[in-house]
């Protein structure tokens, strides 16, 4: 079931139109990485998601509730402010600046948000903010100011600020452009962290080795549309339309080597965890229709196999594993 | 082979002398100096009067008035002027327009105009009547509800409120968007965000400039004598009406204000220290006193 679904938005400013019809889908668990140059409207598309900006057409729907507005006979009207905050408790936004709350603590920035909403009592809410702290790593951390950790530490706060609500979906807005290089790994590991656990995620980001590693789907956005689209490593390595390719030169360059031997690496690893994963998975078919729970939810996807969850517990490498299957089938000498 | 430099192991730094700071000094305190000693020596003040009225009922009991018309006119100022600022970043135009017209009329009439437009309000409006016409509910003589006290409290107040309207604006703005925009991503309502992240992080920007105005407060309900409001300067002119003594009393008068301003010149900076201690943002690199040291060194080096 597609969580968050966007059917040509069009975002303009005055004479300025940034957004131009943009359509995309994102599943249930699914990681949907943005990349483009600057201007593009990624981070504007963040923003109208988030309902922090409104339309100037097109739709945004949540779990098929329309964001920001509502639909009477076939016109669209604007949302009261209190119906378009409850809406906004859905959506968990990470920034690139961080923006945590200057005046308050970390553990007070985790809590102000579910004591003023969600009506948790301090203690609730108080104990929920330091399972987050424990979880992005910064237990010790919690009676600090923001001004007093370093971006990298800022930013996993803000991940779990945002994660304090309990979103539907989480969106990152390029959230380590702004980070000194040392830093990036760690806020990295946090977002690869929950991509794991399998929260639907959309990341607006420049790092195109994450995006290859985390991504289930990657687009590439220029002048408010959707150049290309598709599977990441196939998408960064082999781009089939001309401004992508010129845009990823430099990446390309670079990572040529790493992205082939990726390539390889991962079908060659898929081609021999094959008949020892379709086992497992038949036992985890047989386990989850005797249980009933999808506790197999939680068996760790390996770096480089895009794929996510489905419902019924079982695994599925979508449309990695049947990329493979055409690519090795051929070469029987693997 | 590498040439080796020899010499003293530390060069000692001869300390700066400098010389024209104690001539000017020197020059400024022989001045003062004069001019205090000629105001002690001169024959038309006397002493004795100012330390008899310094602390007499009369000049007391208006001192009390200053000091309550101040608190009071800055606490309603204050009120009123963040509703001001509030209507004037809001999206809605007539609470743009209003704010903005309010603003524009309080700011561009001098006080003493509207103490004595306030004061004289019972020569053009007789009765203040509570109700609809043709259904009154109660009426009242104008100048049995408007005093010369409550006079001057309008007056005070609603002008202050349009000053500090713009100063809380500023305080208001400078707080990045950014914190706007986590909270509403986080689903807070505007009035839970301005009052959570928006004014508490306003509030050391608004509070230097307050501290001027209250200052000022104190000493611009001094205008009230005009409509005989009874606060301190009002006492001083009946005291020096009767016994003609009106330089001696008038140096009482400034004692007391001088005296209360000290106090809430203190009091700022203790408010300011207390406020500014977590409230940096994010990001801060430069601040405030270091901005005012380079001043002074650019002072200091021209001197």
């Amino acid at each position: 079931m597609a969580v968050l679904t966007l059917e040509a938005v069009w975002k303009r400013y005055g004479e300025h139109t940034v957004l131009r019809g943009v359509s995309l889908v994102v599943e249930k668990g699914e990681v949907l990485c943005i990349i483009g140059p600057s201007g593009s409207g990624k981070s504007t598309l963040l923003r109208c998601t988030a309902c922090l900006e409104s339309f100037s057409g097109g739709i945004a729907r949540l779990d098929g509730e329309i964001l920001g507005y509502r639909l009477h006979g076939t016109k669209l009207y604007p949302l009261s402010p209190r119906a378009l905050a409850a809406q906004r408790t859905e959506i968990g936004m990470v920034f690139q600046h961080f923006n945590l709350f200057a005046n308050l603590s970390v553990l007070d920035n985790i809590t102000l948000a579910p004591m003023l909403i969600r009506k948790l009592s301090r203690q609730q809410a108080e104990q929920k903010a330091r399972q987050l702290l424990e979880r992005v790593g910064l237990v010790d951390k919690e009676k600090n100011f923001p001004a007093q950790l370093s971006g990298g530490q800022q930013q996993r706060v803000a991940i779990a600020r945002a994660l304090a609500m309990e979103p539907k979906v989480m969106l990152f807005d390029e959230p380590t452009s702004a980070l000194d290089p040392e830093l990036v790994d760690e806020v990295l590991a946090v977002i690869k962290d929950l991509a794991q656990e399998g929260m639907t995620m959309v990341v607006v980001t420049h790092e195109m080795a994450f995006a290859a590693d985390v991504a289930d789907h990657l687009i590439f956005m220029d002048d408010g549309v959707i150049v290309e689209e598709g599977e990441p490593i196939s998408l960064l390595s082999n781009p089939n339309n001309e401004r992508t390719r010129s845009f990823l030169r430099r990446f390309l360059q670079q990572n040529k080597a790493v992205l082939e031997g990726q390539t390889v690496r991962s079908s060659f690893q898929a081609l021999s965890l094959r008949e020892s994963e379709n086992a497992r998975l038949e036992g985890q078919v047989r386990q989850a229709t005797t249980k009933g729970s999808t506790s197999s939810r939680n068996t760790a996807r390996r770096p480089g196999q895009a794929g996510h969850n489905q419902d019924d517990g079982s695994f599925s490498q979508g449309r990695h594993f049947q990329i493979i299957q055409t690519v090795t089938e051929p070469n029987s000498q693997w | 082979m590498t040439p080796t430099i020899s010499g003293p192991d530390e060069w000692a730094i001869a300390r700066q002398r400098h010389l024209s700071w104690w001539i000017s000094a020197t020059f400024i305190a022989v001045l003062a100096a004069g001019i205090a000693y000629s105001l002690y020596m001169n024959p038309n003040v006397d002493h004795h009067t100012i330390g008899k009225y310094l602390f007499s009922h009369a000049i007391l009991s208006g001192l009390r008035t200053t000091i309550i018309l101040a608190i009071v006119s800055q606490a309603i100022g204050i009120l009123l002027g963040i509703i001001l600022a509030v209507m004037r970043l809001s999206s809605n135009p007539v609470g743009k327009f209003i704010a903005g017209a309010y603003i524009w009329l309080f700011r561009g009439t001098p006080l003493l105009v509207q103490i004595l437009f306030w004061g004289n309000l019972a020569l053009f409006y007789r009765h203040i009547t509570i109700g609809i016409p043709g259904f009154v509910i109660a009426s009242y003589a104008t100048k049995n509800v408007i005093t010369a006290f409550v006079a001057s409290l309008l007056a005070l107040s609603l002008n202050e409120a349009a000053y500090m309207a713009e100063i809380i604006r500023a305080g208001i703005l400078s707080v990045p968007s950014g914190q706007t925009d986590a909270a509403m991503a986080l689903g807070l309502s505007k009035l839970q965000t301005f009052r959570k992240v928006v004014l508490p992080q306003a509030m050391p920007v608004i509070i230097p400039p307050s501290g001027n105005q209250f200052i000022n407060m104190v000493k611009m309900t001094s205008l009230v004598s005009v409509i005989a409001g009874g606060d301190l300067l009002t006492e001083a002119q009946n005291i020096a009406a009767a016994n003609l003594r009106t330089i001696e009393l008038l140096f009482v008068a400034s004692l007391w204000y001088l005296a209360v301003t000290t106090l809430a010149t203190l009091g700022q900076s203790r408010i300011e220290r207390v406020l500014g201690r977590s409230k940096r943002s994010v990001g801060q690199r430069s601040s405030p006193i270091r901005g005012a040291r380079v001043v002074g060194a650019l002072i200091d080096d021209h001197i």
